[in-house]
């Protein structure tokens, strides 16, 4: 596992001081990214961790190339981001399968367009469908299944294109509390066997240690990077590793300063004074 | 018990309850109550000019095996027919297009925006003037009357895909056209049948009043006909004709638009 992981040599995003003011005008203006500064190490999955509404969405706009940064930079081994491209791929807060195509066209959607034969496209699309144990669902439209088999069919929607970066905006947001650890799980298990570079977006802490290599905290608006954790539990993970004294120290650690944040989101004056 | 067995049980099941549904009960017995509030009005010797459901079940076979009945059904709808196509292929086109392209849509929509309050019968005297038949006359009004609501339904509706659509699209490398037909076009699907629902309700107020008012076919004659003939039961039975193909047409449009959205349940 540890050897396949140093393959992967490519994903290697950086954001270099970033900023973002949203608003036209100075009195609208709005600060959400001050000064973000982190990386993610080709082959890694990297997790954001943020209180609500600091502007992690916002990062994963940028790096997506969907909206462009006020100040700084962002660079995906070494070439800056511009605009949308097929090397990044993003699985949203809520669900964003387009609802008029079944699971299967959905999943097929993107190797066809990139002028992979459609025949090859739907192939690999029902394997991969498979393998998130939707094998028996790919007629069906995403209305017509369940909250946490629409995530599994997004990520298949992502992971078939085989993109550099791989950005998960809170995926698992919503679901109740048993569909979500099953679903971490689901996912780590995907991740060990593709390794694709990830930046992960959660506001949840222990869904944040339990899948990550490193941790990237936020604080909140104007949002800079607190600290970057490294996480040195073993791979393949495994639910008791959350009992663990590594993972204590670091919820610890981790805890401390997002309360801190978390207060402030809650007064906004007093972070301000 | 197999699971077949099963199945079948549950589609019985399922029937029965329709039809123990009390919405289908409480809908006809509204339907009998109202002929039956009106029969009783007649016997009350109120309402003297209108005849009674009794002599309308007596005349109406009469008079619907009269020619020309059913051709009046036929030339009625040829001209909601022909004005809806033409208009649902315009308000389409012109729609997508403005959809699509910022700069069209600020040249075209003040110009539409004008052209939209004016009632399609307010167009009567000019197309009279203008076309050289009647029959072109009515088609040309029953397109003024679907054309706008599809034209302003196929915007709302492009307008109203979920932005996040377009990004995944953009993310997963679509090209200009897969954009078009694959994202923004069924995006926007649900609000056009909306559209031509509301459209072909339209057609068909408009090419009533327009035969009453230039033709010399069609249900709308008819209904007037009879007035000029005297002929309760004709009117009656026009109104009656006019109430079903309405009816009708909008029920097909929701089939259509169903079966063309089969996402939508
Ligand atoms: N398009 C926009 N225009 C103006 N302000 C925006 C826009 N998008 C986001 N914001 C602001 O940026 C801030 C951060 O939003 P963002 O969605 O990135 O937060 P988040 O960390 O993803 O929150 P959550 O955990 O609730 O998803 C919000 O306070 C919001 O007001
Ligand atoms: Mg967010």
């Amino acid at each position: 596992m540890m050897t396949q992981r140093s393959t992967k040599s490519y994903g290697h995003c950086v954001v270099d001081a970033v900023g973002k003011v949203y608003g036209a005008t100075e009195d609208e203006a709005e600060i959400v990214l001050k000064d973000c500064t982190f990386d993610v190490p080709a082959g890694s999955l990297t997790v954001l961790l943020g209180p609500s509404g600091c502007g992690k969405s916002t990062l994963v706009n940028l790096i997506a190339g969907y909206d462009k940064p006020t100040l700084g930079r962002i660079t995906l081994d070494g070439a800056p981001v511009s605009a949308p491209g097929v090397d990044r791929i993003v699985v949203f807060q809520e669900t964003a399968l387009f609802p008029w195509m079944t699971l299967l066209d959905n999943v097929a959607y993107g190797p066809i367009q990139t002028g992979r034969p459609r025949r090859e496209a739907e192939q690999e699309a029902s394997e991969l469908l498979r393998a998130v144990g939707l094998a028996g669902f790919q007629d069906r439209y995403p209305s017509q299944i369940s909250g946490g088999m629409q995530r599994r069919a997004e990520v298949a929607r992502a992971l078939i294109t085989r993109p550099k970066l791989m950005l998960m905006d809170e995926p698992f947001r919503g679901l109740d509390h048993m569909s979500r650890g099953l679903m971490q799980e689901y996912y780590l298990k995907l991740f060990d066997e593709h390794r694709t570079t990830t930046l992960f977006v959660t506001s949840e802490i222990d869904e944040a240690i339990f899948l990550a290599d490193r941790l990237v905290i936020l604080s909140y608006k104007p949002t800079v990077v607190q600290t970057v954790i490294d996480v040195p539990l073993p791979r393949p993970r495994n639910f008791q590793m959350l009992t663990s004294s590594t993972y204590g120290q670091i919820k610890d650690q981790a805890l401390g300063l997002l309360y801190d944040e978390a207060l402030k989101a809650f007064d906004p004056g007093k972070a301000a004074a | 018990m197999t699971p077949l067995w099963d199945t079948k049980w549950f589609l019985w099941e399922r029937w029965s309850r329709r039809l123990r549904s009390a919405v289908l009960w409480q809908g006809l017995a509204g339907i009998i109550t109202f002929f039956f509030v009106w029969q009783v009005a007649r016997w009350l010797g109120w309402m003297v000019i209108i005849p009674s459901p009794i002599e309308l079940a007596g005349g109406i076979p009469e008079e619907i095996s009269r020619t020309g009945y059913w051709q009046n059904w036929v030339d009625s709808s040829r001209r909601v027919f022909a004005g809806f196509a033409v208009a649902a292929v315009a308000g389409i086109v012109i729609g997508v297009v403005m959809g699509m392209s910022k700069g069209l849509r600020a040249t075209i929509f003040p110009l539409f925006e004008v052209m939209r309050p004016i009632p399609p019968l307010a167009w009567l005297p000019l197309a009279i003037l203008f076309w050289p038949s009647s029959e072109l006359t009515m088609i040309f009004l029953t397109f003024i009357g679907a054309f706008f609501p599809i034209l302003l339904n196929v915007l709302a509706g492009i307008d109203k895909v979920d932005p996040r659509y377009r990004l995944a699209a953009l993310s997963l490398g679509s090209s200009h056209g897969a954009m078009f037909r694959r994202v923004l076009i069924p995006g926007a699907l649900p609000s056009l049948f909306t559209g031509l629902a509301i459209a072909i309700g339209i057609t068909w107020e408009v090419v009533i009043a327009a035969e009453m008012a230039s033709g010399t076919n069609g249900l709308g004659y008819m209904t007037w006909d009879s007035y000029m003939t005297h002929s309760m039961i004709g009117i009656v039975l026009g109104m009656l004709s006019i109430g079903i193909a309405g009816m009708a047409s909008s029920w097909i449009m929701r089939v259509v638009g169903q079966v063309a959205t089969p996402w939508q349940r």
